[in-house]
């Protein structure tokens, strides 16, 4: 059984709390992305699942039993570390085969194991190199074949793509994808790449000071962000921020420069809110046109073309914000722009608690 | 993009053919003086070579060249002498304090730079103090404690001081610090324990490390004189060095045995020098020491 089932998880280094009331359920089979940025103790809970760091407080189960006190060896993981950790004298087959040859598992099936996981990653024709002579995507593979020859009950990667260039990441995306649906094993996955989480992930951790943010399906996280961090954290280009404040009727917010704008929810006259938009949500309209959105007034700060799509940094209420637009739009420095959006499209936060209001 | 990119390429060719045609003065002195150096060198084992094919007569004169040559020595050394059983005892001695230092350097090295203890520092620091106190200071105590322990004139007393060092500990530390902590944490996931981490994944990977102090070990104690003169007064146990110089005497110093043996006794640290010459060389470039 591949579920792992995490409650109370706390871990100190010292009197230094890394990680802290970490309760985390993975079901069999599924794919869980750990994202967050640098130091946000994401690495080490990995570490505490596979058992390289021992838990300060708290309990992990894997299936039905407790494996706090459990070696790494005898949890039933594998895992694939960021620097690959190929073993740099032993060829390719020799580095697939070594955790079957230290478990004494006979030749003839570490020979089977071996042969099918060089098939399943293309590795036929590497087995007899060593790392060193290998690629970064086939050391990546290589590394992926010594987890998979355990049959382990849970995979667990550690930034397995950060070292890679941008084209081989997104293959190597595209690759994991298949291979967990090929084998159906639970994957618990680390990196700090939000594209990376939401193409994976079937549910993601968003991680941040040792705790989990938020956890839910990549869809879930984009739409219905659960406080300013993760709305900021998760999509790309990350989402917008206006501060306003909530009118008397409940349902406006007056921003900075005094415009108003409709909220989807009914916010407590008075509260200080942070609201959040989309880029792909905000569109450029012409001065007369009635869109029956809300609109959003400033002055064009920059363009960034992307090809078939471009980035405009507008100035609005003092602030700046992004606008995701199709094409390459003719337009002057400083121009006067006015953004047009739904307001069933706007996210709204308390400012002081940054939670979100629903 | 590409023709830009070439052109550097291209004068490399003609800087080289420059340079063959006309050697630069720095280098025509850097040669001379290396070349001076080398036969400086070489010199004395030239002279011992020919000294060990002299007979008595001509043996203290300074040609390069017997005018009778003879292997009478050599017959002389090992035959008559207990050279062979010296050759046996520095042999032994070399070997198992290489063995010894090798597997405890290492292992103690490992866990200096791999663990983290109470008291991890002091250890080492305690260690590293060790490399402050020469061999002189130290051969006193040693005999005190051999004798008192029955130690003298026995093998366990000639290898007992040479069976650690501190420098070799200090060496390996080094070592398995560059040594990713993520191979490490694959051995314990992949089923190993701290053992077989240390000596299936990490010992492997510091080979020139142990390369160049086995190489260091070896030479050091093959060619170690002081403590093996203090240790051994029967002549059984005698090791090479000592050997060859009792046959220096205070009437009597018979120039041609010593030669000859010296010569007999240099083919090991030949044969380890021809073998491992990469390994020698690796090893002066990683330690930052020479033999």
């Amino acid at each position: 059984m591949g579920r792992l089932t995490i409650s109370g998880l706390g871990k100190s280094f010292g009197g230094m709390e890394v990680l802290r009331d970490i309760a985390l359920d993975v079901r069999d089979g599924e794919f869980v992305v750990l994202v967050g940025p640098s130091g946000c103790g994401k690495s080490t809970l990995l570490r505490l699942i596979a058992g390289l760091e021992e838990a300060t407080e708290g309990e992990i189960r894997i299936g039905e039993r407790v494996v706090n006190d459990v070696p790494p060896k005898d949890r039933d993981i594998a895992m694939v570390f960021q620097n690959y950790a190929l073993y740099p004298h032993m060829s390719v087959r020799r580095n697939i085969a070594f955790a079957l040859r230290a478990k004494g598992r006979p030749k003839e099936e570490i020979e089977a194991k071996v042969a099918e996981a060089a098939r399943v990653l293309e590795l036929d024709a590497l087995l007899d190199r060593r790392p060193g002579e290998l690629s970064g995507g086939q050391r990546q593979r290589v590394a992926i074949g010594r987890a998979m020859v355990r049959d382990p009950s849970i995979f667990l990667f550690d930034e397995p793509l950060s070292n890679l260039d941008a084209k081989l990441r997104h293959q190597m995306r595209a690759e994991l994808k298949k291979l967990h649906r090929t084998l159906g094993t639970t994957i618990v996955y680390v990196t700090h790449d939000q594209l990376e989480a939401m193409t994976l992930a079937d549910r993601i951790a968003v991680m941040r000071g040792g705790r989990i943010e938020q956890f839910g399906s990549p869809l879930e996280l984009y739409s219905r962000p659960a406080n300013l961090f993760v709305a900021g954290f998760i999509g790309s280009p990350a989402m917008n921020f206006l501060k306003a404040e909530v009118e008397a009727s409940g349902t406006v917010a007056r921003l900075a420069d005094g415009a108003a704008l409709p909220l989807p929810v009914t916010a407590p006259s008075g509260r200080r809110i942070t609201i959040g938009i989309r880029p792909d949500d905000l569109s450029l309209v012409g001065p007369g046109a009635e869109t029956g959105a809300a609109r959003l007034s400033g002055r064009l700060a920059m363009v960034e073309p992307l090809g078939s799509e471009s980035l405009l940094t507008v100035v609005c209420a003092g602030q700046e914000i992004v606008c995701k637009v199709p094409g390459i739009p003719a337009l002057a420095d400083d121009a006067p722009l006015s953004l047009g959006l739904a307001p069933q499209a706007l996210h709204v936060f308390d400012s002081e608690s940054t939670l979100r209001l629903s | 993009m590409t023709r830009a990119a070439t052109r550097p390429s291209a004068a490399v060719p003609r800087h080289r053919s420059q340079a063959r045609a006309a050697p630069r003065p720095g280098r025509i002195l850097a040669v001379t003086l290396l070349a001076l150096g080398g036969i400086v060198m070489v010199m004395p084992f030239v002279y011992m070579l020919a000294t060990s094919l002299k007979d008595n007569s001509e043996i203290f004169e300074l040609s390069l060249w017997p005018r009778h040559p003879t292997l009478d020595n050599y017959a002389q050394v090992l035959g008559a002498s207990g050279f062979p059983r010296w050759f046996f005892n520095s042999l032994l001695v070399a070997a198992v304090t290489t063995g010894s230092v090798l597997f405890f350097d290492s292992l103690v090295g490992y866990t200096l730079a791999k663990f983290r203890f109470c008291g991890r520092p002091a250890v080492f620091v305690a260690i590293l103090s060790t490399l402050m106190v020469p061999t002189e200071m130290l051969v006193l105590p040693w005999y005190t404690m051999s004798k008192a322990m029955g130690w003298l004139d026995t093998y366990w007393g000639l290898l007992f001081p040479g069976l650690m060092t501190g420098f070799g500990t200090f060496l390996m530390k080094q070592f398995f610090e560059s040594v990713p902590d993520e191979l490490i944490e694959a051995g314990r996931i992949d089923g190993l324990n701290e053992f077989e981490i240390w000596w299936r994944i990490c010992l492997p990977l510091v080979g020139p490390a142990l390369s160049a102090l086995a190489i260091f070990v070896f030479l050091g104690n093959w060619t170690a004189f002081l403590w093996p003169l203090i240790a051994v007064a029967d002549t059984r146990m005698y090791t090479l060095p000592v050997g060859l110089a009792s046959f220096s005497s205070e009437l009597q110093t018979e120039w041609g045995l010593i030669m000859a043996g010296a010569a007999v006794a240099t083919m090991p640290t030949l044969v380890v020098f021809v073998l491992l010459q990469k390994y020698i060389v690796r090893g002066i470039m990683l330690a930052g020491l020479k033999v």
